[in-house]
């Protein structure tokens, strides 16, 4: 009897799913929020920055350099995406907390110079990418009997 | 002279044999069968998985990607493999696409159209099906690969326990029918539809149809994630195309056979008598009944894992063929016993 049961209950599941929300978001016309602790490109704080240079020391990939700001003798890190892993190290171990991670992650380019970002580039607030739509912000929710799926929570 | 030509070829554009032979069941009905079905196969078991399918061609639901996938095929290239049986691996595919399509000759859409009107309709469909297998045999044996002739030699095994209880199970319907000509097996279902008569032979010959037209979960000569793509390994471009499409008429008349053998055929009542022809609200009911058997057998393949070969060989001869001969004497004990049932 309970190979019966056993066969039938996939079916009537498979049938079911036909009428619930669809789970998957519309990517990239749907930017699904990300989970806290996403790790982005990562964002200096210019004025924060004492140029110790211990992101430069302990990133793995070698993808930190040292270089000077434009106009004056500071020394500020500039970050090679392309080499970068997101390992987060130099974000954990600066001392002045002049490195802080973001959520955005939409950073290709057709180039990898461009990959290079600069400290005045690297000081920019994430922004969303011209070549993309402007996304709808959606949350994954559970909505009722129909099931989870992603719901908008206002345009960007 | 000309009158006369004209009204020759006019003739010969609204006779019978060229409606058949281009629209149902012919060269249109295929064609948009297989485009529509692919996609909407796709659709649906995307919904299944709770995800949307394809989306973005055609503007409205994704519903030309099949037509851009089918030109993608066109222009792609294929390769032979080396010391490959070329002869065996160009026509495989190509009589694996045509063969199935003879099925659809034997199905009757309405009471008058058939294409091959015969007292063994039923037989004849029998020997099409029976006949499908044998090619990606020989395709799996001529590509010279492994995978393919793994492939190949899975079909034997399925095709065996496979089509037994498919025979087994319809001699039911025949008893009760009295006939082997698929009309009066469909006109003996004015009454009750034979599924209501023969719940168990109808259940054989479903799971034992899913088993022939190897659609999931028996698609164990394809079994993509064990034998790359089982016999069709070797193929590119519109000869892989020849196959999907070859499978896709497989189900076409597969699910006309089910409609027609259980599900009262092309039996259903007319709304508008005087205004529609009968022969066309013929047609429609029987295309309605494929569609809802298409339908079963879609989310069938969303609901279930794939069979291990050995499943398969145990189901099929433990369990389908000795139901299907329970179900044969259950029919002559209800012959005997309540004659008035059959249409006979």
């Amino acid at each position: 009897m309970s190979t019966v049961k056993n066969t039938i209950r996939p079916l009537v599941l498979a049938f079911s799913h036909v009428f619930r929300r669809v789970f998957t978001a519309k990517y990239p016309y749907e930017a699904p929020s990300r989970p806290s602790r996403c790790r982005g490109r990562i964002m200096l704080r210019i004025e924060r920055c004492i140029s110790c240079g211990t992101c430069e020391k302990i990133c793995p990939n070698i993808a930190i350099k040292m270089v000077k700001l434009k106009g004056s003798d500071k020394l500020c890190p500039q970050i090679d995406f392309g080499r970068c892993m997101f390992c987060y190290f130099c974000v954990s171990y600066c001392p002045a907390e002049a490195l802080i991670g973001t959520e955005l992650v939409e950073i290709s380019v057709y180039s990898k110079e461009k990959l290079i970002y600069p400290p005045e580039k690297l000081a920019e607030e994430p922004k969303w990418p011209d070549l993309l739509p402007k996304p709808k912000r959606v949350k994954l929710r559970v909505v009722g009997r129909r099931g989870a799926g992603h719901v908008e929570i206002g345009r960007e | 002279m000309m009158q006369q030509i004209w009204d020759l070829i006019l003739g010969f554009l609204t006779s019978k044999y060229f409606l058949q032979l281009f629209f149902i069941p012919g060269i249109a009905f295929i064609g948009l069968f297989t485009l529509i079905v692919v996609w909407f196969e796709r659709k649906l078991l995307a919904r299944v998985m709770l995800r949307y399918g394809p989306l973005h061609v055609g503007r409205v639901a994704g519903i030309l990607q099949t037509l851009a996938d089918t030109l993608k095929l066109l222009f792609k290239e294929f390769i032979p493999p080396r010391k490959a049986y070329k002869l065996g691996f160009y026509l495989a595919p190509v009589f694996y696409a045509s063969v199935p399509t003879l099925a659809l000759t034997a199905i009757p859409f309405s009471p008058t159209w058939i294409v091959y009107p015969s007292d063994v309709g039923l037989l004849i469909a029998y020997a099409v099906i029976a006949c499908t297998p044998i090619l990606p045999i020989i395709a799996g044996w001529a590509c010279n690969n492994r995978y393919t002739m793994i492939g190949g030699l899975r079909i034997i095994f399925q095709d065996v326990a496979g089509e037994i209880p498919l025979l087994l199970s319809a001699l039911g319907v025949v008893m009760l029918s009295g006939s082997f000509n698929l009309v009066n097996i469909v006109n003996a279902q004015s009454r009750y539809w034979f599924i209501l008569l023969q719940p168990l032979g109808a259940l054989v010959f479903f799971i034992s149809l899913i088993a022939m037209v190897e659609r999931v979960p028996f698609d164990i000569p394809t079994a993509e994630q064990e034998l790359v793509f089982g016999w069709r390994t070797e193929y590119g471009g519109i000869l892989f195309g020849l196959t999907m499409f070859g499978e896709y008429i497989s189900l076409a008349a597969g699910s006309l056979l089910f409609s027609t053998l259980y599900l009262g055929g092309y039996l259903g009542p007319n709304p508008f008598p005087g205004f529609i022809p009968s022969d066309f609200a013929s047609m429609a009911w029987i295309l309605l009944k494929m569609a809802v058997m298409v339908t079963v057998l879609i989310v069938i393949r969303g609901a279930y894992p794939r069979l291990r070969i050995d499943q398969l060989l145990n189901l099929g001869w433990k369990w389908l063929i000795p139901l299907a001969m329970i179900n044969t004497v259950l029919t002559m004990l209800m012959i005997y016993f309540f004659p008035w049932v059959g249409g006979a």
